[in-house]
């Protein structure tokens, strides 16, 4: 493990707490903000019988579900709906265990270009996916009528 | 004066004000590269839970977690409640603010090599703390149990569903079924209430006292 160097500073108190306490106000400010003029929504109430369309998750969860829409293949005994999880678990369990995976003492990012890279397709996939979820919705939706 | 005497009475039990103890709390140097505002993510994801954890205690206030009566009650705070409106839209907002928050706080940590030697298990109680929160974002979603958040949770439930073995027995433990029923929605509203913000709290104590012991990563 490389030593670290010892580090000098400005004190907690008073110079971080102020700083911290600012962006705490932004942020705050920002939500109320927000809730002031685009409050949550709220439809009609739940109708098992009547499905609306388009129909999207939450932002959070749009690429993997653009994903499950994306991976229609086999690959051998696996079908194409388990792959569609399977895969980006592999992703969610590679970017779990990083640490171990990623043993070199090395912190900055241009001197780690594998990992980066790694990180970066992710990245990329993950905005990709959620696009191709909001296309692929919006068109079956069209299609539906 | 009043406050004098009530400081007196507290300092003299519990001995706030002695130097050791607070030296070290608010004296601590932070290091000059952990000022650069990216360092504030991990904060405001905080923060918004604070804010999650205050506005979602009022909204518990109205709400009732049966299909009957979900629908009504939010509403009901939506419209009759005294700033009702602000307050779920508060909760509303600061939950995909905390997501975000979360995401861009796990960026910056890769970014700046933090997860390693020896901070790997805070970077192992983080994702374990992002997926807390997106489960309780997930069950959040459906408590209002109107037409998006009924079939949004309907469509988000097709990817557990597909996982082989365990992903039946998922959905049987937590949904109450295959489908989307009054018995997903009480479930999803102890997820919500109870089990996601205790693990939340847990995790939280846990990954600051490790950033408190083992100090924020050095400059790049």
């Amino acid at each position: 493990m490389k030593e670290e160097k010892r580090v000098t500073g400005e004190p907690f108190f008073p110079h971080q707490v102020l700083r911290e306490a600012f962006a705490g106000t932004l942020l705050v400010a920002s939500i109320v903000l927000l809730a002031s003029f685009l409050p949550a929504p709220l439809l009609g109430k739940a109708d098992p019988f009547i499905t609306p369309s388009p129909i999207f998750p939450e932002w959070y969860f749009m690429a993997m579900f653009g994903f499950l829409k994306f991976w229609v293949w086999d690959i051998g005994p696996l079908s194409g709906k388990i792959l569609g999880v399977l895969l980006p678990g592999i992703a969610i369990g590679f970017l779990f265990l990083l640490p171990f995976l990623d043993r070199s003492p090395e912190r900055h990012p241009l001197r780690r270009p594998l990992v980066t890279a790694f990180i970066l397709l992710l990245v990329f996939l993950a905005v990709y996916f959620a696009y191709f979820a909001i296309k692929i919705t919006l068109e079956h939706a069209k299609v539906g009528g | 004066m009043v406050v004098d005497s009530v400081w007196a009475w507290v300092e003299v039990r519990f001995k706030l004000s002695r130097e050791e103890d607070v030296r070290p709390l608010l004296k601590k140097p932070v290091p000059r590269h952990a000022t650069n505002p990216i360092y504030c993510l991990g904060g405001i994801s905080f923060l918004s839970f604070l804010l999650l954890v205050g506005s979602g205690i009022l909204l518990a206030r109205y709400y009732v977690p049966t299909p009957e009566k979900a629908y009504d009650t939010v509403r009901f705070i939506m419209l009759e409640v005294p700033m009702g409106s602000l307050i779920r839209s508060i909760h509303h907002w600061s939950a995909n603010i905390m997501v975000a928050a979360i995401v861009l706080h796990m960026l910056r940590v890769f970014f700046t090599g933090s997860y390693k030697n020896p901070r790997e298990l805070n970077w192992i109680i983080g994702m374990l703390l992002l997926f807390t929160t997106l489960v309780a974002g997930f069950s959040g979603y459906l408590l209002p149990w109107d037409q998006l958040s009924f079939w949004a949770t309907t469509v988000g439930l097709q990817i557990p569903a597909v996982i082989p073995v365990i992903g039946p027995a998922m959905l049987k433990v937590f949904i109450g079924g295959g489908e989307v029923t009054g018995e997903t929605l009480s479930r999803f509203y102890f997820l919500h209430i109870f089990m996601m913000p205790s693990t939340l709290v847990t995790l939280m104590g846990l990954h600051f006292l490790i950033v408190r012991r083992q100090g924020i990563s050095g400059p790049l």
